[in-house]
């Protein structure tokens, strides 16, 4: 009998894990919000300095369109999606870049840019939805930290707190390579198809989440495929290759069953934030 | 003898299972529970932010979970095996964790900058580096919008 007790409390001892969460200490609260002095929380906020620091250099690059109704609809829309993203601890912001570019951007952390040249091709909100939740769905997956050689770990952390918190000249210098390299997938190489697919798939899921149609995401790729002119290089270049990615978000459609839904597209309110005077 | 081995075993392997069953917390502001894996099928029930739910399976993009007064399917993009956490953010009108870190690095950033080798990339996107637009990224974080904007806009409101 002693050894049979000595086995059991050994194990419990070695491996406290195997103890019933009930038996060692009181039952969780069934809605739980996990409150600050969380050391996640400080790569979060890192994280989104990263991305701060990157958005605005884009916000350098191509300057701010700022019309006060477009902005305010843009950022309506992107709020609908980010709620859907699970990553509740950011707050996401959306901009409008004032270039003839087609392209939309993701910063991580949570900074989000759509051109205007982008938002000229669309013809209704649940195209501007669909691509808004891809960005999210990069930025809610730590897509662009993940290429920059950042470790995500099951729990989310990411180690950015040690590696370019405070302002040590070594975790500065860190923090502005870090910068950089972002900027180089943001603007130079892309995600990759992996990435681009895995925030499509999502990015489907969330739209259908948040109410909208997600093949309207299909239809303004599709009508950017036809499109040959210089706006659309940069899109071209640091995404998956267009017909390919059309008939896959399609498939991804059907297999999630979500084709034949009566998801909304909202044309007259987009047409009317579009067409007004601003 | 035998049998209380026996029973300190199954004592020690149900802690063990018990251990294994998974929770994971909604993360979204609400998110419904569906009967089967699909967005097509019946609504079982619409939870809070923050629900503990144990997995009880995963089937494609959907966990199947059960709570104390609800068992379904819920997209996986919407659980995490940690509770939501408080957002990390800008306090209007007031400081916060990101406006503290920002001015506490701003006097330090532009000489670290300086310093640094460039890469390619970075010496043709030398010349922006220096028109960082902190002024309009500001301007971008200063349009708020309250949870009751967002929720009439949901329901057809106008922007």
């Amino acid at each position: 009998m002693r050894y049979a007790l000595a086995l059991t409390a050994a194990l419990l001892t070695i491996c406290p894990w195997m103890m019933p969460a009930d038996l060692g200490a009181e039952a969780a609260p069934q809605q739980e919000v996990q409150k600050a002095a969380d050391p996640l929380r400080a790569d979060v906020v890192e994280e989104v300095l990263l991305g701060r620091e990157t958005a605005a250099r884009i916000a350098g690059i191509y300057g701010l369109d700022e019309r006060p109704l477009a902005n305010k609809y843009v950022g309506l829309v992107g709020q609908v999606v980010a709620r859907n993203a699970g990553r509740p601890e950011l707050s996401f912001h959306f901009g409008i870049l004032n270039t003839d570019v087609v392209n939309s951007f993701a910063a991580p952390g949570g900074y989000i840019f759509i051109t205007r040249g982008a938002l000229e091709r669309m013809q209704n909100e649940a195209e501007l939805a669909g691509v808004l939740a891809h960005e999210v769905a990069h930025v809610a997956e730590r897509h662009a930290l993940r290429r920059i050689g950042v470790s995500v770990s099951a729990d989310g952390s990411t180690g950015l707190a040690k590696r370019m918190g405070g302002t040590a000249e070594a975790n500065q210098a860190e923090r502005d390579r870090l910068v950089e390299k972002t900027l180089d997938i943001l603007l130079d190489q892309g995600y990759g198809s992996a990435d681009d697919q895995q925030a499509d798939h999502d990015a489907i899921l969330i739209t259908a989440l948040a109410g909208y149609d997600p093949a309207a995401m299909a239809q303004y790729l599709e009508r950017l495929n036809s499109d040959k002119g210089k706006a659309l290089e940069l899109l071209k270049h640091t995404h998956p290759a267009g017909p390919a990615r059309v008939s896959a978000i399609r498939e991804t459609i059907k297999s999630e069953s979500i084709d034949g839904s009566r998801l909304k597209t909202n044309n007259d309110r987009f047409r009317e934030v579009f067409s007004a005077k601003q | 003898m035998r049998k209380i081995v026996f029973f300190s075993l199954v004592l020690a392997l149900t802690a063990a299972s018990a251990a294994f069953a998974e929770d994971l917390f909604v993360q979204s502001s609400k998110a419904k529970v569906m009967q089967e894996p699909s967005f097509k099928s019946k609504l079982v029930a619409e939870v809070a932010k923050g629900q503990k739910f144990t997995v009880l399976g995963k089937q494609g993009s959907w966990v199947k979970v059960k709570s104390a007064t609800a068992e379904g399917y819920v997209p996986a993009l919407l659980l995490s095996p940690r509770p939501p956490m408080e957002s990390v953010g800008l306090i209007k009108g007031g400081e916060g964790e990101i406006k503290d870190n920002v001015r506490r690095r701003a006097s330090t950033m532009t000489s670290a900058a300086a310093a640094r080798g460039l890469t390619a990339e970075g010496r043709k996107r030398a010349g922006a580096e220096e028109s960082a637009d902190y002024a309009a990224l500001e301007k971008m974080e200063s349009y708020s919008l309250s949870n009751d904007e967002v929720e009439k806009f949901m329901q057809g409101g106008k922007p």
